[in-house]
């Protein structure tokens, strides 16, 4: 089951702080919601672990 | 369109560079993302009044507070108060950034907000043009001669334009800080709590606002942790210390580490503040460091643009030079003060604060700060208990 990177754009502060921790500059803050190219990305974490607020996650990403 | 300069962020660092183009006649375009300078505000707002008079005399709309006395709270409660002789503030970012960024327009330089810049494109290091997109829709090509990038901690601008702006999870600290009303607290008072129970590697901060409100954020080391520890931690203090408080804003952040000279210049686009990385390591002080280096990226560029300077190469005595000749050792000592800051133990912290009330009963305060202080008592850090006893 293929895992996603999921943003909460409700709870995400816009602190930019994940963006220079993103070793593949998937990260991008754009005028008021925090992005990632899908391409890109590559599910190392990091951004994860580093949130403050927990507004990124992994999840499973469910075929419907 | 075509400018002289164009300068990415409308921060204190962009704004400061902006003031210095505009005012020596040169067209400078300042871009901001957001809708106006000062939002969202990512920062304790404190700032030491010696270093900010220096560079700009204050408006008191820009002062929410002004502070005369500084408390470590070390993790078993002890504490220690000092009494500072400079003082510093608590700011309002909002109002602050906001006129700063007037100023530079003041002067003649334009300001465009709700705008991103998309890339910077040039041939070797020598850039010429910057794509913009507008939060309205629509993007435009902008030509200058010379660009500062002042985006903030993100640095995107340096790194469309080849520079290595990765920060290593391992160094450096996740912030979060909320606004709280509706408490009690002394408005002329810093507060610092350490230990590793309270923030690993790091410190827990109240800044007041006002007798009824303060920033009280946290800034711990995320390495092996997870960065949602420090809203857990944040929380935890609130409701034990502040259980009344209203929550009123919620700000993140980053404090990534000094890098020297590592993350000024590429060719024509100057680097400054915190997208160069020019922040205090052990306290993420930034306001000052951000202002200088916007400065001098400004006077630097001015310098270029009126052809005193023949090769861009030629800028570096400039900038980022002024700016490491007065601020390189210090920021540099920060840097290595915080690497021993982050191996102090609990006990440590406890004996700090006890030798810190003795320095302080014995020693004046007169343009003592923060880090030049722990720097001497880390310093001692092995014969610490030794050197309490001696002084005892």
């Amino acid at each position: 089951m293929p895992v996603i990177l999921v943003i909460n754009n409700s709870i995400c502060l816009q602190c930019g702080g994940c963006v220079p921790l993103c070793p593949e500059d998937a990260l991008f803050l754009t005028f008021d919601h925090l992005k990632y190219d899908t391409d890109l990305c590559t599910l190392c974490g990091i951004c994860i672990r580093f949130c403050p607020v927990a507004a990124i996650s992994e999840e499973d990403r469910i075929a419907i | 369109m075509r400018y002289d300069a164009v300068v990415v962020g409308a921060g204190p660092a962009g704004s400061m560079a902006a003031y210095e183009i505009a005012s020596a006649g040169h067209s400078v375009l300042m871009l901001e993302k957001h809708s106006r300078p000062g939002i969202p505000v990512c920062c304790a707002e404190g700032v030491g009044s010696r270093g900010l008079d220096k560079l700009i005399k204050p408006r008191p709309e820009w002062i929410s507070a002004v502070i005369n006395r500084v408390r470590v709270i070390a993790p078993d409660g002890s504490h220690t108060t000092v009494t500072l002789s400079g003082g510093g503030y608590v700011l309002d970012r909002k109002k602050f950034d906001y006129d700063l960024a007037g100023r530079a327009v003041e002067a003649g330089g334009r300001l465009e907000c709700g705008t991103i810049g998309l890339n910077l494109t040039g041939h070797n290091n020598h850039f010429d043009t910057i794509n913009i997109q507008r939060s309205s829709g629509g993007s435009e090509k902008i030509e200058a001669r010379i660009f500062i990038a002042a985006d903030g901690v993100e640095s995107r601008i340096a790194r469309m334009a080849g520079m290595d702006t990765l920060v290593e999870l391992d160094e450096v600290e996740t912030l979060l800080e909320y606004r709280l009303e509706n408490i009690t607290v002394s408005p002329d008072l810093i507060e610092f709590y350490v230990g590793n129970k309270v923030a690993p590697k790091g410190y827990l901060w109240v800044f007041p606002k006002s007798g009824s409100s303060a920033n009280i954020g946290i800034g711990i080391i995320t390495d092996g942790a997870r960065g949602d520890d420090a809203m857990r931690l944040l929380d935890t203090f609130v409701d034990q210390h502040y259980p009344g408080g209203v929550v009123t804003e919620k700000m993140g952040g980053l404090t990534p580490k000094y890098r020297s000279k590592g993350q000024f210049r590429l060719g024509n686009l100057l680097v400054a503040g915190d997208a160069a990385r020019a922040l205090d390591s052990l306290t993420g002080a930034g306001i000052v460091n951000a202002m200088m280096s916007g400065r001098y990226a400004g006077l630097a560029a001015v310098e270029y643009l009126s052809g005193r300077i023949g090769h861009i190469d030629d800028i570096d005595r400039f900038y980022p030079g002024c700016f490491l000749e007065e601020k390189d050792e210090e920021l540099s000592r920060y840097r290595r003060l915080k690497n021993m800051y982050t191996r102090l133990e609990d006990d440590d912290f406890i004996d700090i604060v006890k030798a810190l009330k003795i320095h302080f009963a014995e020693n004046s305060t007169d343009g003592i700060n923060a880090g030049k202080l722990l720097a001497r008592i880390i310093k001692t850090r092995p014969r610490l208990i030794r050197l309490v006893r001696y002084i005892l």
